[in-house]
């Protein structure tokens, strides 16, 4: 199922993304430097998460 | 426009060609409401009828009827649930026949226009097949080891569990209805407007006075000839892919852990 590994990719970034954008605007009011993290690490998760459920069982 | 032979063309297609006037007076018997109930109808009778004296040597309407049955009971419950999906059957045997009707009327002359064309009907069926595995999940595991099965990928570290689980949620319990529901309703609203386009710039080339253009004008009406069967393809296809991922949410919901 090709669009559940999409789906994990995109859902990792936005979520962690928007999660860091929340940071950057009304906690550290670091400018961009949470989004960037945010991203990078909701990647990680998401291609971490596509490989757990479609791995041969 | 200088070629415009009919100003009361409805040109360039718009979101207005999707909200016919009503039937009755008020906003309750549209075109869509109509043909949602006939595409009922159609299969209540059908069924009915088929197997009104079932026989050991089925008659051509039972034939039919059994191997539509028999489709999604095989190609779908039993082979992407297994053995426990065989009484999910009825329900997405149901599920695919009235989409796949409800898709048709897309091409179907007269009519062309899809009830799924509308959001509101592939949404409620979305929510029908989330509150579905839902429940089956829920009253299989109990709650704490559903959410579980759902949440935690297997084989996972405790330490990844927080970066891991909001994904999972969103993935599960938002994206899936929602995917559900546009993935439908995307594709029969964009093949009513593909067939708008062709149909109705056939009309618009050929009422120039280029020669050229009314070639054109030709062509593109060949071509609405050809998308209409192409429509015809992804009323099917849309309908199998939308009772094949209720049946995959309801395995990943009913699945012991491994």
């Amino acid at each position: 199922m090709a669009w559940t590994a999409l789906g994990y990719l995109i859902a990792g970034m936005a979520f962690w993304g928007f999660v860091g954008w929340l940071i950057d605007k009304y906690w550290l009011h670091t400018r961009g430097i949470a989004v960037g993290v945010g991203v990078v690490v909701g990647t990680a998760a998401g291609i971490y998460l596509a490989l757990k459920r479609l791995e041969a069982p | 426009m200088l070629f415009l032979a009919e100003d009361n063309l409805p040109w360039p297609p718009s979101v207005e060609d999707f909200f016919p006037p009503s039937i009755a007076d008020g906003p309750w018997l549209t075109k869509f409401t109509l043909f949602a109930w006939i595409a009922t109808a159609l299969l209540i009778i059908f069924f009915l009828v088929a197997y009104r004296s079932p026989k050991l040597v089925p008659t051509k309407l039972q034939w039919l009827a059994e191997s539509m049955y028999g489709f999604v009971r095989t190609q779908i419950a039993r082979d992407v649930i297994g053995h426990e999906g065989l009484r999910f059957a009825p329900y997405l045997t149901s599920l695919f026949l009235f989409i796949l009707v409800n898709n048709l009327w897309g091409v179907f002359p007269g009519v062309q226009m899809s009830v799924n064309a509308h959001i509101a009907f592939p949404a409620m069926l979305a929510i029908l097949t989330y509150l579905l595995f839902n429940y089956v999940g829920i009253r299989k595991h109990g709650v704490g080891k559903y959410l579980k099965t759902q949440l935690i990928p297997p084989g996972a570290p405790v330490w990844l569990f927080p970066l891991l689980i909001p994904l999972e949620a969103l993935q599960v319990f938002i994206l899936r209805p929602f995917t559900l529901a546009v993935r439908l309703f995307a594709n029969m609203f964009a093949g009513h407007v593909i067939l708008l386009v062709f149909t109705l710039g056939g009309f618009l080339l050929f009422a120039s006075d280029n020669f050229f253009l009314k070639t054109f004008g030709v062509a593109s009406w060949a071509f609405a000839i050809v998308m209409t069967f192409f429509e015809i393809i992804v009323a099917l296809l849309q309908a199998y892919v939308f009772a094949l991922l209720t049946a995959v949410y309801i395995e990943g919901a009913i699945a012991e852990e491994h």
